[in-house]
């Protein structure tokens, strides 16, 4: 009978099925005898089917088409390193070199460059520093509630509103203190417009589409009554009459 | 580091002139991270001002020896999740502020600040595609400057994930980037295709 070693030895084969038959009978016997044997013969044909299913285990197909898709990503991992400075020098010329022939590593490169710029450019307000000291003594020392932006809208907002509640426009300008104001606010609002950028101007833009919904609403609840007024009095003329003789 | 950490000792004993001196000193760092969390300039202000209220009120909780950035990062981290819970698509990111663009360097070249503009705003919608947490690492690094050491401690994972994470995050960056690019004008000579991120 075969000792415990030559058996353990002969495991590989046996599993591969790669023993003749008599040899194959003989371990088999040991087997049958012997516990510790059968034992580890056991796992290793555990090991053996797992392996089995692992082989024929395919890669997630994105994985697949990340890797297919991507020939530079060994490029990529060297770009990560020049953006973080811990690129060798012999690296980062052969990265500057495959850059010049690749268009995508190279966005790639510039769209880091360019968060970091932004970061770098990224300066606090200098009134930041003055609240952000202040902001011991509580929250309510915080940034005013109007910005220069919402105040010149605001300031524009009430100057069609005026317009609209007290009457004609024309009139009005000619009234000396209205058109200092109305040059006052035009100075501001042209400023804005000027010196703003794009969300200053759209913010005046909505004021004035806002101002001119405003203005024809009021207008067409005006007309509204007028003419149900001029209907009323068509439609009843005797309750009319009756009214008027009571 | 050691002078900083002299400064918060200070402040705990209640020294008026240290506080001003660690704002002073913390103000950059601290406002350009809030800066790449909030959804505009003035929101990185009213954070910043708020994580500065948040480190006041928790100061006796710094344990001292320990590194006062490190702490301050996460103080502000959970203060900024807290603040913006509000899904990722409806808030644009404060880095967008075209100020801040026009104050780059080049910046007169009118042909070089809208490609710059168009392809920050490329940038922040990739950055929307990927996970909010790889995201934000990549804004924790590249934008706002933190060192590794600093984001394992803010984000109080080991050193090896963060370098491993914040890889899968520019790659996949990268390969949003690339996808946009491809959906937008599809290249005649294919490079983008081929070339692949």
């Amino acid at each position: 009978m075969l000792s415990c070693t030559d058996a353990r030895e002969l495991f590989g084969l046996l599993l591969d099925g790669e023993l003749e038959e008599p040899v194959s009978h003989e371990v088999r016997e040991h087997l049958a005898g012997c516990e510790d044997c059968a034992g580890l013969y056991e796992a290793m044909e555990q090991v053996s089917e797992s392996g089995a299913w692992l082989a024929g285990a395919q890669p997630p197909e994105h994985l697949v088409a990340d890797l297919q898709a991507s020939p530079c990503r060994r490029w990529l991992g060297l770009l990560f390193q020049a953006v973080d400075r811990e690129i060798s020098q012999p690296n980062l010329e052969r990265l500057l070199s495959h850059m010049e022939s690749c268009p995508s590593c190279l966005a790639a490169w510039q769209d880091l460059t360019l968060i970091h710029q932004v970061g770098e450019a990224t300066e606090p307000p200098t009134h930041l520093l003055k609240h952000c000291i202040a902001a011991r003594e509580g929250r309510r020392l915080m940034r005013p509630i109007l910005s220069r932006r919402m105040a010149t809208a605001a300031a524009y907002v009430l100057a069609v509103f005026t317009s609209v509640i007290i009457g004609n426009p024309v009139t009005l300008a000619r009234n000396p203190t209205v058109e200092r104001v109305t040059q006052a606010v035009s100075a501001e609002v042209a400023e804005a417009a000027d010196q703003g950028r794009g969300e200053a101007r759209m913010m005046l833009w909505r004021a004035w589409k806002w101002g001119e919904e405003r203005l024809e609403a009021v207008r067409g609840l005006l007309t509204k009554d007028a003419e149900n007024d001029t209907e009323n009095n068509e439609d009843n003329p005797q309750e009319r009459d009756q009214g008027e003789t009571s | 580091m050691a002078e900083l950490e002299i400064t918060v000792e200070r402040c705990r004993e209640g020294d008026e002139d240290a506080w001003s001196a660690l704002v002073s000193t913390t103000l950059r760092p601290i406002y350009r991270l809030c800066a790449s969390y909030a959804p505009s300039a003035a929101e990185a202000e009213e954070l910043t001002q708020e994580v500065y209220f948040k480190l006041w009120e928790n100061l006796h909780r710094y344990r001292a020896g320990s590194n006062f950035m490190a702490w301050a990062w996460r103080v502000a981290k959970n203060l900024i999740i807290d603040s913006y819970r509000r899904s990722r698509r409806e808030r644009e990111a404060a880095w967008l502020d075209p100020e801040i663009i026009d104050n780059l360097p080049a910046a007169d070249d009118p042909h070089e600040q809208t490609e710059r503009r168009q392809r920050l705003r490329l940038i922040a919608t990739s950055l929307r595609q990927i996970s909010e947490e790889l995201a934000t690492l990549v804004l924790m690094r590249d934008f706002a400057g933190l060192s590794y050491q600093e984001m394992a401690e803010a984000t109080e994972l080991p050193l090896g994930t963060v370098k491993s994470r914040l890889n899968r995050a520019r790659l996949e960056l990268a390969a949003s980037v690339r996808r946009r690019t491809q959906i937008r004008a599809v290249p005649p000579g294919g490079e983008f295709a081929e070339g692949g991120a």
